[in-house]
């Protein structure tokens, strides 16, 4: 009850000057708004690479072709003008045969055609895999089905699509009667995947680009219909392109083996290419190196938290040390009257306490104000998690204590005869 | 109100300044009673230690020897702690420049003894808007002390230091910052409170007014000259 009505004093002093409480503030306000920020930043990006790995799969190994620089172009000779790089059948087999702790390796071989919706082109990958793909890649659609074993036994000619791509060819009908044309063949659409719509600047590291726009075929009717070389035209010279596997997944028996099966999937490739013409992604890898950069953060966070709240709490001890001296013989005939010097501390103590967690809601209003804006203006994911409220407040609530210790004890100490002769 | 036999017994209380190396003895061998219900005066000239000896009074200071009992209690040995709380407790002050609280406004002032004594809201306002009615300032409870004229400020901290029901009353230059038109009104509630049983310490340069009290204590270079009393006048002006 007591505390109370300090408290609702308190407020009434601090409104007394609302400008000089405001500006004493906003250290807190910056200090509490920018960690706060940061917290939500940092938050958004590990929810979001945690999903992006959930959706990878904790358990696979991902293995894509890259095109290797110019100059190490190997043509098989010199009439041909055949470019030969990525991932073979040959390092799928091996890779089975050789690691013992591969489950199953999933071959996949890109189709580069381009897409089209009657007369639109659309911007999506053609991809040709195996069954279990699906299944391995947590792939589940939410209407019609995704590829069977028989589709690619009889070499149909079906796909499976994302709903972003129905939107981007603005087809309006019913998806499973939808036709696409791949290259000159036609494809009847068999099965719609949801969107799986990142918002991370992290996208490109994880290999997953474009993963959104994905168009899936059997791979048996991808190799078979279209071969595995691809004719690219440019600046007037043809050039053809041999790549037998577009991406290889390894689906790993325990979670405990990824690392040690990466290296040896690593040593296997190495010895089968002469040149690096794959990339190895591991999930898991990028899940502990996303655990490494959290450890960096834990550690510069405090660091900067405790520095700028530092700075914020020398702004409220300064004006507070004032605000004593100003109000002296307030101090000396409340002294008179009867207030021990633990009153007078306690009182000093929880307006310096109030004006703090004022900051502190303050800074939170803007460092979630903050974080939203930046969510809207970059499209990074902001997670505001309900400990890092409550932290802010604590922290807010102990600089109040802090820095609020000394003036108050100041103004307890104070001698009530020359306090009331203050003027 | 607590009885006791006497409410202030100074026994042999000096009061020294400075340092050792060269001590200034203010008040010395002042050996002084007050009893339950007195209204007394303390007159002298400037620098007689009068001031000194209210704040001893008034437990605002401790006396460099000698002692001094308050309901007898000897609080010349009392801490801080201790001396606040009999402040808060046994002691109400009225000061010559009021000494209310700019930003509070004449209820809130009044309530503030009781407000460190922890008393209930409802209990406080209660009993505080009972003194602002005596002292007449009903319709000035909620205005803030730059809204009032001298004379209501004064009656307001009157009130105020009736809000815990003291033992005594030291009022210290009452009517110095006031005309004499208001003085007189001062004076008359001070007298009124006497009438009711109240101990009274008036502290004053001035005779005239020193005349208002049943006793008058003179003080000059820090020892008390003379302790006279008078029987009851009836003119109270100044």
């Amino acid at each position: 009850m007591f505390l109370f009505e300090l408290i609702q004093e308190a407020i009434r002093n601090l409104s007394r000057h609302k400008l000089r409480s405001l500006l004493t503030t906003l250290g807190i306000i910056f200090g509490i708004a920018s960690v706060l920020a940061m917290v939500a930043i940092g938050e958004g990006a590990r929810q979001a690479i945690l999903e992006q790995i959930q959706e990878l799969g904790v358990k696979n190994i991902i293995i894509n072709a890259v095109k290797p620089p110019e100059e190490q172009d190997v043509k098989d000779d010199e009439q041909s003008r055949t470019l030969r790089y990525g991932l073979t059948f040959h390092d799928a087999r091996q890779i089975a045969a050789t690691v013992p702790a591969v489950e199953e390796v999933l071959s996949v071989h890109d189709i580069e055609k381009w897409i089209w919706f009657k007369s639109r082109r659309l911007s999506s990958k053609v991809r040709g895999v195996t069954p279990n793909y699906f299944e391995h890649l947590k792939l589940r659609p939410f209407m019609g089905r995704t590829l069977e074993d028989m589709d690619g036994v009889e070499r149909r000619r079906v796909c499976v699509v994302r709903s972003r791509l129905l939107r981007e060819a603005k087809y309006l009908g019913d998806p499973l009667k939808l036709d696409l044309k791949i290259g000159v063949t036609y494809f009847r659409v068999v099965g719609v995947l949801p969107d799986t719509d990142f918002q991370s600047p992290n996208k490109a590291v994880l290999g997953i680009d474009d993963r959104a726009m994905e168009v899936y075929v059997p791979f048996d009717t991808a190799v078979d219909r279209f071969g595995l070389e691809s004719e690219t035209r440019k600046a007037g010279s043809r050039e053809n392109t041999r790549v037998e596997l577009h991406q290889i997944v390894c689906t790993i028996r325990s979670e405990e083996e990824v690392m040690s099966a990466a290296r040896c999937i690593q040593a296997v490739l190495t010895a089968l290419h002469k040149k690096k013409d794959y990339e190895i992604t591991v999930p898991l890898e990028l899940l502990q190196s996303q655990q490494r950069t959290q450890r960096v953060f834990n550690i510069v966070l405090p660091i900067i938290a405790g520095i700028s709240l530092l700075v914020g709490g020398i702004g409220i001890l300064n004006i507070m040390l004032a605000s004593i001296t100003e109000r002296t013989r307030e101090i000396g005939i409340r002294r008179a009257i009867g207030a021990s010097g633990a009153d007078i501390t306690t009182q000093f103590l929880i307006e310096t306490v109030t004006l703090a967690m004022i900051g502190g809601i303050l800074g939170v209003v803007v460092g979630v104000g903050g974080a939203f804006i930046l969510q809207a203006a970059t499209h990074w994911q902001v997670v505001i998690t309900p400990w890092a409220l409550a932290l802010s407040m604590g922290v807010s609530c102990f600089t109040g204590i802090a820095f609020g210790i000394y003036p108050a004890r100041r103004a307890a100490a104070m001698d009530p005869i020359q306090a009331l002769r203050h003027s | 109100m607590i009885y006791a036999e006497t409410v202030v017994k100074l026994d042999r209380v000096e009061k020294v300044y400075g340092t050792p190396e060269n001590p200034l003895t203010v008040l010395r061998e002042i050996n002084f009673e007050v009893s339950p219900g007195e209204y007394v005066a303390i007159v002298g000239p400037s620098g007689a230690g009068k001031s000194t000896m209210l704040n001893i009074l008034g437990c605002l200071d401790r006396p460099s020897s000698g002692s001094y009992h308050l309901m007898n209690e000897d609080v010349a040995v009392f801490d801080d702690e201790k001396l606040s709380h009999i402040r808060k407790t046994r002691l109400g002050f009225i000061f010559q420049s009021f000494q209310l609280i700019s930003h509070l406004n004449v209820l809130e002032n009044v309530e503030m003894p009781l407000f460190y004594s922890r008393a209930p809201r409802r209990e406080r306002h209660k009993r505080c808007r009972k003194l602002i009615d005596r002292v007449g300032l009903s319709e000035r409870a909620h205005h803030l002390p730059s809204e009032l004229s001298g004379g209501e400020c004064q009656r307001a901290a009157i009130a105020r230091a009736l809000a815990n029901d003291p033992a005594m009353i030291l009022a210290d230059e009452p009517t110095g910052n006031l005309d004499s038109a208001t003085s007189g009104d001062i004076m008359k509630i001070i007298e009124e409170l006497h009438q009711s049983g109240r101990t009274i310490l008036l502290i004053t340069h001035d005779p005239g007014l020193a005349r208002a009290a049943q006793r008058r204590v003179t003080l000059r270079d820090g020892r008390i000259v003379s302790d006279s009393r008078t029987p009851k006048e009836a003119d109270v002006s100044v």
